[in-house]
């Protein structure tokens, strides 16, 4: 879909993209497994997976809006429940601390999110992906977007 | 190390406002470890600053470089390509690292990306605190290993204010008293009869108000 299209002028014709760092341990197999069982995802989502969420940079989910991104969602273990400790949980840290960058840009800090799954949770991750989708609805598109 | 705090972006994207394409230095020692000034930061910086420009229809190139440290020459001259390129500099170093960027370009605007705040160590992860006001005449060995200089709001060197209560500064009570944490670090290691010395007036000349400082070495010149 070019971004004339996605853009829209009417909301319902905003499809919005969604960049989608997920777990390999959790998320990324939830993922998957929705797949198999053909629940389906919502339309504009980017699944990138990651060897943890600790890894997530805050450059990266700047960089993710710069690049054209509406939203851009963390999916992290459980928290108790990282492989490696606290990588969700310095997830959850950074998305606070990207929702400061935001706001000092005067950007809405709803675009940045983080939602805990296991891996064996499809439908969770599926309910996860759909209410960002919701959410950046009624924010709109990305103001970097219409800029390009 | 030194500590610093990245500067309100609206106070470097107001410094950048004439410039169309910008380099972002990082620093690879105190500024990285501190999490305000390295490469991460500098990365996080010039994104902001491409986004803010961008929000307002306009279009800024950003380079990033970071190098071991800002405060050396050898290690500045590491950014003459990139700073050919570009119409200004920010550096994220410490006062000294942007100092000697600064000193380094004579002919490009150097921007402060940081506000440096002290000589300090990570009390825990994600804080610092401050240990050192390089007062140039160091009085640690009678004090417990704890300085008032900069740990004591009111810079006393004979024992506590009446301020002092229940181990905490009057000026803030969320601060410990130095005063009373020396008297217990020398309380532990049997060096109470320290605490009978009684300083003399201090000659402060040693610190910053002798003028700035110059160290030589002459063993070390080339």
């Amino acid at each position: 879909m070019s971004d004339q299209e996605s853009l829209g002028k009417e909301s319902d014709d905003f499809c919005p993209r969604i960049v989608a760092f997920c777990c390999q341990r959790s998320a990324y197999r939830a993922a998957d497994l929705a797949g198999e069982m053909h629940l389906g995802f919502p339309e504009g989502l980017d699944i990138i997976q990651v060897p943890c969420t600790g890894r997530v940079d805050l450059v990266y989910l700047l960089r993710s809006l710069e690049e054209g991104a509406d939203g851009v969602l963390i999916l992290a273990c459980f928290e108790d429940n990282c492989k490696y400790i606290s990588g969700n949980i310095r997830a959850r840290r950074r998305v606070e601390y990207a929702r400061k960058l935001l706001k000092e840009l005067g950007l809405e800090e709803k675009r940045v999110a983080i939602g805990n799954l296991a891996s064996n949770t499809p439908h969770r991750f599926v309910e996860l992906t759909q209410a960002m989708r919701e959410e950046i609805k009624k924010l709109g598109p990305s103001p970097l977007r219409a800029k390009q | 190390m030194i500590t610093a705090v990245r500067k309100p972006l609206n106070e470097i994207i107001e410094m950048v406002a004439p410039c169309e394409k910008i380099l972002v230095t990082g620093c690879g020692t105190c500024v990285t470890i501190d999490y305000s000034g390295g490469a991460k930061e500098a990365a996080i910086l010039a994104s902001q600053l491409r986004i803010a420009r961008r929000l307002g229809g306009k279009k800024l190139e950003t380079l990033e470089q970071t190098v071991e440290r800002q405060c050396e020459w050898e290690f500045v001259k590491e950014f003459t390509d990139h700073a050919a390129e570009c119409q200004a500099i920010i550096s994220m170093a410490c006062g000294a690292g942007i100092q000697t960027v600064a000193a380094a370009f004579p002919d490009k605007p150097v921007f402060p990306g940081v506000n440096t705040r002290f000589i300090g160590m990570p009390q825990k992860q994600g804080v610092w605190e401050e240990r050192c006001i390089c007062c140039g005449n160091c009085v640690l060995h009678l004090t417990g290993g704890l300085c008032p200089f900069a740990r004591c709001a009111k810079t006393l060197l004979n024992g506590p204010c009446e301020g002092s209560q229940d181990g905490k500064c009057e000026v803030n009570r969320e601060l410990d008293c130095v005063w009373q944490q020396i008297y217990d670090s020398l309380k532990e290691r049997g060096r109470l009869a320290d605490l009978q010395k009684i300083f003399p007036l201090r000659d402060w000349s040693t610190g910053e108000d002798g003028g700035y400082r110059i160290t030589v070495r002459e063993d070390m010149m080339l």
